[in-house]
């Protein structure tokens, strides 16, 4: 099931067995759809609203749980329940979150540098791997061959000494694409806040930041059936890191540098796809804190190599196979030695249509510095039973990697470690409606998932330091609901669109330390959520308005309560010759709400972002 | 290793009393050194004491005690986790045992001290500890919380191990105590401070354990370390010596509010005396073999002595009426 945001209607995914027969370049992988998978799509519409945002500052307002430390802080996710790690990232089809963390900061990603954006729910490691068991986000570049120059430009200010530049220049020849991204981000993030009604004002300190970075993509097609693309992301962060709300000043920092190169090359017959890339990796993050003399470097690159070969199979079915070579080394003086991961990978797929069903199971498996890591596979099912109504299905077994951290970090670092692996289900339907001037969606899915040994780090037992184990094993169960409404007549246009999640994710074991019940909601991990944004448009200019809930939530300390939060948008647009400026205006947390995401972390109240882009772009 | 003798008046019922103070100036370490690594032993010895030490020599990490000479009451986080708050130790003198008792830390008695009393130690913060009560760190609270008047407190209970057995009784040491409803009587710890151990009685060792007010799901998030100087114990042969060849005789509650219970083995009758500090006798009566109770509602609050007298042997005990 697809469910696109930003539109009203949900329609059906993409069908890649049908697209395959045209000699197409462009036809994408039996494992960027498949069936049965309830599925997130931010449409260009919504991307390019939040062209100024970062992925955290994206999935949070379209309902997905972020653990945010703190405006322009580290922010992860938690999807269905699950942990950070269990949320894997693909950018162009490769994992980047780091391998020493087994997390990506969602914070850093900034939105102008993808063309799509996805989220998976549920278990997809049979595709993608370790980590892809709570979700998985999908970042996507792709090229623009139709227009020969297309340019946007977006300058965009805002409270707490927030400025945000963003360049994108796109070029086109007959065989050549080109893509260019640049950002430049400064924030002081000194805003003022109070730890509870009553308190005196306090603001915000040593939150500085500094992000810029660059993405250069060219695609060059030599035939119709060919085509080579590289891109490289080159970025960089500083970041000074703000006390807590007990904490008197920090004078910490941290600085992040990424590399990120790939390279693909895709060769398209009428029936068939073969598809070969390699991708390095590269990152580095200096920490900081000048008064207790910490200075924490660490460092990995990640090697990367796939190939996959599609190929269409009588009029009902596609088959995919594909091999994966990773290699991975990190350097931290927490390490004894200098660890080097190498992983193989297998996996398969095969999908099936059949009249109104469709179907495909997926199967992978991984080799890890020679352990084999159980046979993971999935199945997926989709059914139409009427034009409104389309049902689906899936079984799918996901693990999730220990990480180098968890393996190598001295003291603590336990070399046998575990996968943390289980098997999930769900079933969904979604009802849809489509008339002369509205269209309607409800989406809803179930999800059930066991995961056994999830990995924890704790105080080790007789030792003075802690310890990574497979010590706890998590039931997550839930229903997820969308809906989406929108109705246009002349030069009117009303959307409507929310979600509610009710997510239950319980340890099953009573532990010691960390002090855990057996039934116990995991912490950060709200049990209710949902949100609400409405939309009108007249001519050229948009107000909207957005409204969050998440529940209480259980932390490390006791628990914080639930919070509610609304955002309110401008967007005019002016045409103006070739250009297309449009101006925007938002205003974050509208009504001046107190409160924490994380235990001692404040967050701002009201505040306001304003911008104009203008683009231009000629055939 | 003795490290210093002293010879003083303790209490009148034991006579005159030899002690020992283990200071840690045994280690001979210069100013700014420590010693986290005490070898194939694990145990630092000073005095009469032995303080156990668990070091990972691959991680360079250690828990129990350490000895530190370092003087650094300034730099906070776990790097300077070796220094006390004072900048030395006590009685400005150079050496100090610092414990880092995430599991609680135990002193050991040895030679004439074992089964003794502890006459008295020193205690302070360690900087780390105190600067992060102070100020608070990523992990740790600002004593006092966001509105400053959160009641915490970060305490120090001392319990004693007599013949494998953990006594009831302790004595609890505030290191930080927010819970004035004036904030500015709140106060941590930033000198050293001589605590009594006297009415913890006869031991053979001693248990530290660490509560804080600044708790998670995953322990004390304040840094779990304190620092003790000048532990000074008993030499003489001690009551619980005597005990030993006594071990019959019971004594309890103690502490106790309005009666002694005293248990006296064998068959012959003995003499109670309970006296005080200085010597004055109190209560004085005679007790039959098996149970008899003394009637304390005569005497005010405080410590003293009971001593038990027959033709065979003499006992002494300190108790604590509250």
């Amino acid at each position: 099931m697809v469910f696109l945001l930003g539109q009203a209607a949900s329609s059906g995914q993409v069908d890649t067995v049908l697209q395959l027969p045209q000699v197409d370049v462009s036809a994408t992988s039996l494992r960027r759809s498949p069936p049965g998978d309830f599925s997130q799509t931010f449409d260009s519409t919504t991307l390019q609203k939040n062209n100024t945002a970062n992925l955290s500052d994206l999935l949070h307002g379209q309902g997905i749980f972020i653990k945010s430390y703190g405006l322009g802080s580290l922010a992860t996710s938690s999807v269905r329940g699950g942990s950070a790690g269990q949320t894997a990232v693909l950018w162009n089809g490769f994992q980047i979150q780091s391998p020493m963390l087994g997390l990506l900061d969602l914070s850093l990603l900034p939105v102008s540098f993808a063309d799509e954006i996805s989220l998976r729910y549920g278990g997809n490691s049979s595709l993608w791997g370790s980590g892809a068991v709570g979700g998985v986000v999908s970042l996507e570049n792709q090229p623009d061959f139709e227009k020969k120059i297309s340019l946007r430009a977006e300058s965009a200010a805002g409270s707490f000494g927030w400025f945000s530049e963003q360049l994108k220049l796109k070029l086109a020849g007959n065989r050549f694409a080109s893509a260019t991204r640049l950002f430049y981000l400064t924030a002081e993030n000194d805003f003022p806040f109070r730890t509870a009604s009553g308190q005196p004002e306090r603001r915000q300190a040593n939150a500085a930041q500094k992000q810029g970075g660059g993405m250069q993509e060219i695609y060059w097609r030599p035939s119709a059936r060919q085509e080579f693309s590289l891109q490289t992301w080159l970025q960089t962060a500083s970041r000074e890191i703000p006390p807590t709300t007990t904490q008197a000043h920090s004078e910490a920092d941290q600085s992040d540098e990424v590399w990120r190169t790939a390279l693909h090359w895709k060769l398209a017959g009428s029936r068939w796809m073969l598809q070969a890339r390699t991708a390095f990796f590269r990152e580095t993050i200096r920490y900081r804190d000048e008064p207790t003399g910490i200075d924490a470097r660490t460092r990995f690159w990640t090697s990367i190599s796939e190939a996959e070969f599609q190929r269409q199979l009588g009029k009902a079915m596609s088959v995919q196979v594909g091999v994966n070579q990773t290699i991975t080394r990190a350097f931290s003086k927490n390490y004894a030695s200098l660890p080097v991961r190498n992983q193989s990978a297998l996996f398969a797929s095969w999908r099936i249509r059949q009249g109104a069903w469709s179907a495909q199971f997926n199967g992978r498996t991984e080799w890890v510095d020679g352990e084999v890591v159980p046979f993971t596979p999935s199945l997926g099912v989709e059914r139409t039973l009427r034009n409104w109504l389309k049902i689906s299905g899936k079984v799918s077994k996901s693990y999730r990697l220990p990480t180098l951290n968890d393996l190598h970090w001295q003291p603590g670092g336990q070399p046998d470690l575990l996968p943390e692996n289980g098997w999930g289900e769900e079933v969904g339907a979604v009802f849809s409606f489509k008339k002369k001037h509205q269209a309607g969606s409800f989406t809803a899915s179930v999800f059930n998932r066991h995961i056994k040994n999830w990995i924890l780090w704790h105080p080790a037992d007789g030792q003075p330091w802690w310890s990574a184990s497979n010590i706890a094993e998590v039931w997550s169960r839930g229903i997820e609901q969308r809906f989406g409404w929108s109705w246009q007549r002349g030069f009117w246009q009303v959307k409507l669109n929310g979600g509610y999640d009710f997510i239950r994710s319980t340890n099953e074991k009573p532990l010691a330390v960390p002090k855990v019940e057996a039934g116990g909601q995991l912490i950060y991990v709200p049990e209710h959520q949902a949100f609400a944004q409405a939309s009108v448009q007249f001519r050229d200019a948009e107000i909207s308005y957005l409204h969050h809930f998440t529940g209480s939530v259980g932390t490390e300390l006791g628990s914080l309560p639930a919070y509610q939060t609304g955002t309110l948008r401008l967007d005019y647009e002016a045409p103006f010759r070739h250009w297309q400026p449009r101006f925007f205006l938002t205003v974050e947390n509208l009504w001046d709400e107190t409160y924490r995401v994380i235990e001692r972390r404040p967050m701002p109240g009201r505040y306001f972002r304003a911008g104009v882009s203008a683009s231009f772009s000629k055939n | 290793m003795k490290s210093l003798k002293t010879l003083l008046f303790f209490l009148p019922t034991l006579q005159l009393s030899a002690q020992t103070v283990a200071d840690f100036e045994n280690f001979n370490l210069t100013a700014g050194d420590y010693l986290n690594d005490a070898g194939a032993s694990g145990k630092f010895e000073s005095g009469n004491v032995l303080l156990p030490n668990d070091y990972n020599a691959d991680f360079d990490a250690w828990s129990g005690w350490a000895i530190s000479a370092t003087v650094d009451n300034t730099t906070p986080g776990y790097l300077n986790q070796y220094s006390a708050i004072t900048g030395g130790g006590a009685d400005g003198s150079k050496t100090y045992a610092v414990a880092y008792a995430y599991a609680g830390a135990v002193v050991q008695l040895s030679d004439e001290a074992a089964g003794g009393v502890v006459i008295r130690l020193d205690l302070t913060n360690s900087t780390y500890a105190y600067l992060s009560m102070l100020e608070g760190d990523a992990f740790s609270k600002k004593f006092g919380g966001e509105s400053g008047d959160d009641p915490d407190f970060f305490k120090v209970t001392i319990k004693k191990y007599l013949n494998g057995q953990l006594g009831t009784d302790s004595i609890n040491f505030y290191l930080a105590d927010y819970r004035f409803a004036n904030n500015s009587q709140d106060y941590i710890v930033d000198t050293w401070t001589s605590l009594n151990l006297t009415p913890l009685g006869n031991a053979d060792s001693l248990l530290f354990t660490l509560t804080s007010t600044d708790v998670g799901i995953f322990g004390i998030n304040t840094p779990t370390y304190f620092c003790v100087d000048n532990v000074t114990t008993s030499d003489m042969p001690s009551p619980a010596a005597e005990v030993g060849q006594v071990p019959q005789v019971a004594v309890f509650p103690n502490p106790t509010t309005d009666f002694l219970q005293i248990r006296l083995p064998g068959e012959q009758a003995a003499t109670a005396c309970i006296s005080d500090i200085y010597g004055k006798i109190l209560v004085q009566q005679k007790i039959a073999p098996g149970m008899s109770k003394i009637d304390l509602a005569g005497i005010p609050a405080g410590a003293f002595s009971l001593q038990i007298r027959s033709g065979d042997y003499s006992f002494s005990q300190i108790f604590i009426k509250k």
